[in-house]
């Protein structure tokens, strides 16, 4: 049998320096699982987490004559998967902010959402909870708190008044205060307050 | 401002147990300038502790790997459109009878002698030709159109082809005398196998692509040097000074001189006087600036009519088909082709 594992990282990166794909691909094989599973428990999300394993190996490819064989190559790669994980994060974190604003809203009823660990349950409850209002609520109360519309520029798009839009987004809340509150006594969220 | 980064929360955020909280904490750390260092160092600490494996099984991520692969080939972007049609063999003899024709009456060689008194021979191949040559040691290959290879009388002991243009070699094998092909960027050193080299002198790259065997390629000024494996291609850029090796499938990098037309990112003035050899027509261009579109392309078996065609569907060109004059003496002229700008 031919020796496999004789190529230590310092080669295969010399190897990678001179645009070999055998490199390439044996170091894809080492890190891709740890990078894929690193940036999904940041991200959460599959498919960012794939496209961060497809942009910090673009780039190791694209930057491939600049390494260097002294420094460690796990502390290079890291560098590039923070910076690409960092710029996922806030682009995902912005998209995210206005889940974030109707709890804390909501959090001013029950303090206890400020600080239970099952955020990401919340957040797919929230979720959940817009998914079963009715059609036209649901379409105005989206563009009002996630796309951030001026209620004017909502009626003026619906040929509805502004009144009936802030009506809407009224309801809206009340029935996510009403359903939020139903899972406290039921002790859900005393579940998520506990809960690890 | 700048905050302290609680690793404990940061980590606990990764593991999924955190409150809102901890998410408006986390995500301040993130977005930040001037906790970036900070951050950065806190999530390296993690990454450093990350296990390697996981019990629970790999991801897979072959699809990602496999798109990688596409790019690392294409790195070179250019308009590419490829045409591979499988059509019977009547067809393809038909067309190939041309070429065949052209490369047995064209080969000129020329034969002089320098100043040290031996003899130094140039086998030529004119545009629009493939010559087909054989050295006297044996080695076989073809000369594209427009390249020539130079060689002494005292080839056997000294087996060093200069080679200007396209040209594709199957070296014969002598372990005692390494074949050398010079261009003037770089050498290639053989013993025995069968590749393509292409060096015209008025292109800044130069390339080889191995099928068979084993060849070493040194830069004349000796920056570079690389042992090529069968179905690699090494690209020397004389203008970037870079150099690159891609996985490819050779066969297709030796196509023409199995009579297929490879285009490979030319511009449109040299697709349409190479097609116009090719085919024995006389194409009549009547908007010069379109002749500095580029072009990649792979022709195989496609008639004139056909080829044309496949043009005008990436390019803003239109074109006329005339009809085959007759002149006094009663032969006929070369068919004309008419192409000029749509619209």
């Amino acid at each position: 049998m031919q020796k496999e594992q004789s190529h230590t990282e310092q080669q295969l990166v010399c190897l990678l320096r001179s645009s070999s794909q055998f490199a390439f691909e044996r170091l894809f094989e080492s890190y891709s699982q740890k990078l894929y599973r690193f940036s999904l428990s940041y991200l959460k999300s599959e498919t960012e987490a794939e496209e961060i394993v497809q942009d910090v190996f673009l780039k190791l490819w694209e930057n491939r004559q600049q390494l260097k064989s002294d420094t460690s190559f796990q502390s290079y790669l890291f560098t590039i998967a923070f910076n690409a994980i960092r710029k996922h994060f806030n682009r995902k974190s912005r998209d995210e902010q206005y889940a974030a604003q109707i709890l804390e809203s909501l959090a001013s009823e029950h303090a206890s959402i400020e600080t239970s660990p099952g955020y990401e349950r919340l957040v797919s409850k929230l979720e959940q909870l817009i998914g079963q209002m009715p059609e036209r609520r649901k379409e105005i109360f989206i563009k009002r708190k996630k796309e951030g519309i001026s209620v004017r520029d909502i009626a003026l798009s619906m040929n509805i008044s502004p009144k009936t839009v802030e009506n809407q987004v009224t309801e809206a809340m009340n029935f996510l205060k009403k359903e939020f509150e139903k899972d406290r006594t039921t002790g859900l969220l005393f579940f998520y307050v506990f809960m690890d | 401002m700048k905050e302290k980064i609680d690793y404990k929360i940061l980590k606990n955020f990764a593991l999924g147990k955190y409150s809102l909280r901890d998410f408006k904490l986390v995500s301040r750390w993130f977005e930040d300038p001037a906790s970036e260092g900070e951050l950065k160092k806190a999530i390296e600490q993690h990454w450093n502790e990350f296990p390697k494996a996981e019990m629970e099984g790999e991801k897979d991520l072959s699809s990602v790997l496999n798109l990688l692969k596409e790019k690392i080939a294409f790195e070179k972007p250019a308009v590419h459109f490829k045409i591979r049609l499988q059509r019977f063999y009547t067809r393809a003899a038909a067309i190939l009878l041309l070429p065949l024709v052209l490369y047995s009456v064209y080969s000129t060689y020329v034969s002089y002698f320098d100043s040290s008194g031996t003899a130094s021979i140039e086998i030529y191949s004119p545009q629009g030709a493939r010559t087909h040559f054989e050295l006297p040691d044996g080695t076989q290959g073809w000369l594209n159109s427009g390249s020539s290879i130079q060689y002494t009388s005292h080839f056997e002991k000294n087996r060093n082809v200069r080679l200007s243009g396209e040209a594709w070699f199957e070296v014969t094998t002598d372990k005692k005398h390494p074949f050398v092909v010079s261009t003037p960027a770089l050498n290639v050193q053989v013993l025995g196998t069968k590749f393509n080299v292409v060096a015209f002198a008025d292109e800044n790259v130069t390339e080889v692509v191995l099928q068979e065997g084993k060849v070493q390629v040194e830069g004349n000024v000796k920056t570079f040097s690389a042992e090529l494996k069968p179905n690699e291609r090494f690209i020397y850029d004389g203008q970037k000074k870079t150099s690159t090796i891609h996985n490819v499938h050779a066969a297709q990098f030796s196509a023409w001189k199995d009579g297929l037309l490879v285009f490979r990112n030319e511009p449109l003035s040299e697709v349409l006087k190479r097609i116009g050899r090719w085919y024995n027509v006389e194409i009549v261009m009547t908007d010069p600036h379109l002749l500095k579109f580029r072009y990649r392309a792979t022709f195989q078996d496609e008639q004139i009519e056909e080829v044309i065609r496949l043009i005008s569907l990436t390019a803003p060109i239109e074109y006329t088909f005339e009809n085959r004059n007759v002149d006094d003496k009663g032969t006929f002229k070369k068919r004309r082709i008419l192409i000029r700008r749509k619209g």
